[in-house]
């Protein structure tokens, strides 16, 4: 097996081994799992699964047309029985008895005047509101072939599209893709959330390395371009790791919420592949480039709460252009949009809230990832060099000098 | 030395110096090491002894002269034949023993099946075999320092480089790593040991290098050392009272012998001589040899130290 591998695969075990990764692992598929209960509840709480009646004394509702299931996501309501009643004492004994949550009368006048009455003796649910409004609605359209009346029925989805060469750059977004055009915008928050928790962990390593001279061994061992290179590899296996078992248990939990709570969450959810594709050429690069700084950061400093202190430097230009985002999302293809976007820090969080709002064109994506990729190299190579000569210093700090320095003093 | 006796060195430093800033750590440094001997890198702290050892390693590069190391520069493919034994040990502390041993001996080329196979045996010789399974931050310092003898020999080393490797042993341990040096010396292997344990280089090492203030003040054939700084001086056990001799400066008690200090001029043999003639009864007559400590201390304190 190759040096770089057994080094990679040491740092992942490592990593991995631990405690603190299991914690971290499962903390966030429980915090999710709280938000979809709390979501659940709360609909429970708004809806009430007893069935509406109703008294058509207008004759509006003679041989009605039955209502469909909503297409709405988080509706998490099952369609209610709606039972009609010849006279409204018949209705009130059921409401009574407790077999119908309220029922409606549709007056003689109605279909002249619109008004219908509402009897109850606790408000009845959301779900049977909005399901009896929809009753009304398609019956309202039944001159309609069934298919448009039905479509009328079903919720509207307003469409924006941008012209090519405005502000969106020809992009189309649909009401329905609110949840689409924030989902690389919460994938960059996550990533930065990641990237914060393994460079403790990577950096952590590097310095207990220093500390407890395993370094010298490993030094004697392989290069030290190599056993960097392995440690990058290691720390981005932990990362996928925890991505990919958060977005597995993520789907799951909102599988289970839709299958068994009826709570359709994914319905709407999808991201085009040229998306996808589009922040993995910036995030590979980008993730090389943060450790390559973490390794600058791990060898420079003596102590590993110093090392922790110092994350805070490549962490910042990414909060900073989250705190940015209402310009940039304002106008995505602005100058501050594509500076940010170019500027290797700040180029990830950039182009998670731009890929969004507006269609990103693919020559950027291109030169940010070649840019990031040169400065990743770069960076590597001047963590092997502070590698060299930090690793040896115990107990001392690297200052950009020894770096840097006239002379070679290796 | 020519080119074909250079060949035959597993170590050769020509000419190297080493600079950190203002401070010289090695300066115009030249010696060699033969294959298949024990060679001792002596100097009194700050001489510049890791120096030396981490620019044979390559771990630092010299601002000049040559190191050779198996008859050439250093590749990665030599850094499996050598084992290097830091003086602050250096092993992961958070993981078992054996995953540790393992996984450095897989760094040096190793395959970690075999690894473990010939780990075990180690285990058993070193008497760590029951606590293979424990974090080796469990283990204790002796402990330790017998797994970084491990973990420097488990590839089976053609160069093994070992700085202090008695510090932290008991006697019996000390003995066991010493057989184990010789053991590694009779297979094949070479041997560099910076220690400032003077007995165990008196009875390990074959030739030796004493550097102060980074330079080279002593090197050469111990023995050979040792009889060049060998005082005016002889060393006489009597079986009754030592009469006074013509030619001795001073006569010192030194445990059941004295050590008398000849005058300029005045040979060893004339003192024997003059002993028979006035016919004392001798037990021991022998030209006293300096311990290497003793020399280490002249040297050095020759040297401004």
């Amino acid at each position: 097996m190759s040096k770089i591998w057994l080094v990679a695969s040491q740092e992942y075990q490592r990593q991995v081994s631990t405690k603190k990764f299991f914690l971290i692992l499962f903390i966030f598929p429980g915090f999710f799992l709280l938000i979809f209960a709390i979501v659940y509840l709360m609909s429970r709480a708004e809806n009430r699964n007893i069935p509406i009646g109703y008294v058509d004394q207008s004759g509006f509702l003679k041989n009605p047309l039955p209502l469909l299931k909503q297409e709405n996501a988080f509706d998490s309501s099952a369609l209610l029985p709606v039972i009609a009643f010849p006279e409204e004492q018949e209705a009130h004994k059921a409401l009574e008895d407790g077999k119908i949550q309220c029922y409606y009368i549709l007056p003689p006048d109605y279909p002249e005047n619109k008004k219908v009455g509402l009897v109850y003796f606790k408000p009845p649910g959301q779900n049977a509101t909005r399901q009896f409004w929809d009753f009304l609605q398609m019956n309202f359209l039944r001159s309609l072939p069934l298919d448009n009346a039905r479509r009328a029925v079903a919720d509207f989805n307003l469409v924006i599209r941008w012209p090519e060469g405005g502000v969106g750059g020809g992009r189309e977004i649909s009401e329905k893709d609110g949840l689409n055009m924030l989902l690389p915008f919460f994938v960059g928050i996550l990533f930065i959330l990641i990237l914060f928790i393994s460079s403790g962990a990577f950096i952590g390593a590097l310095v207990e390395e220093k500390g407890n001279r395993t370094v010298e061994i490993l030094m004697t061992s392989l290069t030290p371009g190599k056993l960097i290179t392995g440690k990058i590899i290691g720390v981005i296996g932990v990362s996928l790791t925890q991505i990919l078992f958060w977005i597995f248990c993520l789907l799951l939990q909102a599988f289970i919420v839709s299958r068994f709570l009826g709570m359709d969450l994914l319905q709407n959810l999808s991201l085009a592949p040229g998306i996808i594709l589009s922040l993995f050429a910036i995030a590979l690069p980008y993730y090389v480039l943060a450790a390559s700084l973490m390794t600058l950061v791990g060898v420079s400093v003596a102590e590993p709460h110093e090392a922790q202190q110092s994350v805070f430097l490549f962490i910042f230009p990414l909060w900073i252009t989250f705190g940015l985002a209402k310009p940039i999302i304002d106008n995505p293809n602005g100058p501050l949009s594509l500076g940010l976007s170019f500027f290797p820090l700040t180029s990830l969080s950039a182009f998670c809230i731009r890929i969004g709002f507006t269609r990103v064109p693919v020559w950027q994506v291109v030169l940010a990832s070649l840019i990031l990729c040169f400065s990743a190299a770069g960076a590597m190579a001047l963590a092997g060099r502070a590698f060299r000569l930090g690793m040896l210093r115990y107990g001392k700090r690297l200052s950009l000098k020894d770096i840097f320095p006239r002379r070679s003093h290796e | 030395m020519n080119k074909a006796e250079q060949n035959m060195n597993a170590v050769h430093i020509e000419n190297v110096s080493k600079s950190f800033g203002n401070t010289h750590a090695v300066a115009d440094v030249s010696f060699s090491v033969a294959r298949g001997e024990i060679f001792g890198l002596l100097g009194p702290n700050g001489a510049g002894k890791t120096t030396l050892l981490r620019i044979m390693l390559d771990i630092f590069k010299p601002d000049r002269g040559k190191v050779e190391i198996l008859g050439g520069p250093m590749t990665e493919e030599k850094f499996n034949r050598i084992g290097y034994m830091p003086e602050d040990r250096g092993l992961y502390q958070n993981i078992t023993l054996e995953r540790c041993l393992v996984y450095l001996a897989s760094l040096k080329g190793i395959p970690p099946a075999e690894a473990r196979q010939r780990l075990k045996i180690y285990l058993e010789r070193f008497d760590l075999a029951a606590h293979k399974k424990k974090k080796v931050k469990e283990l204790s310092k002796g402990m330790q320092q017998k797994a970084q003898v491990i973990c420097t020999l488990l590839h089976e080393p053609e160069i093994i480089l070992v700085d202090e490797p008695f510090s932290g042993l008991d006697p019996i341990n000390t003995q066991m790593i010493k057989d184990l040096m010789r053991e590694m010396r009779d297979r094949g292997a070479t041997i560099v040991m910076c220690t400032h344990m003077m007995r165990q280089v008196e009875e390990l090492c074959d030739r030796i290098i004493l550097v102060n203030q980074g330079q080279s003040v002593l090197y050469g054939n111990l023995n050979e050392i040792r009889r060049r700084f060998s005082g005016h001086a002889v060393l006489v056990r009597t079986g009754g009272e030592l009469p006074r001799l013509p030619g001795v400066k001073q006569a010192l008690p030194q445990n059941n012998e004295i050590k008398l200090t000849l005058e300029e001029g005045t040979s060893p043999q004339e003192i024997l001589r003059e002993l028979i003639r006035q016919n004392i009864l001798l037990e021991k007559f022998e030209i006293a040899i300096p311990s290497l400590d003793e020399i280490f201390i002249r040297v050095v304190k020759k040297g401004g130290v």
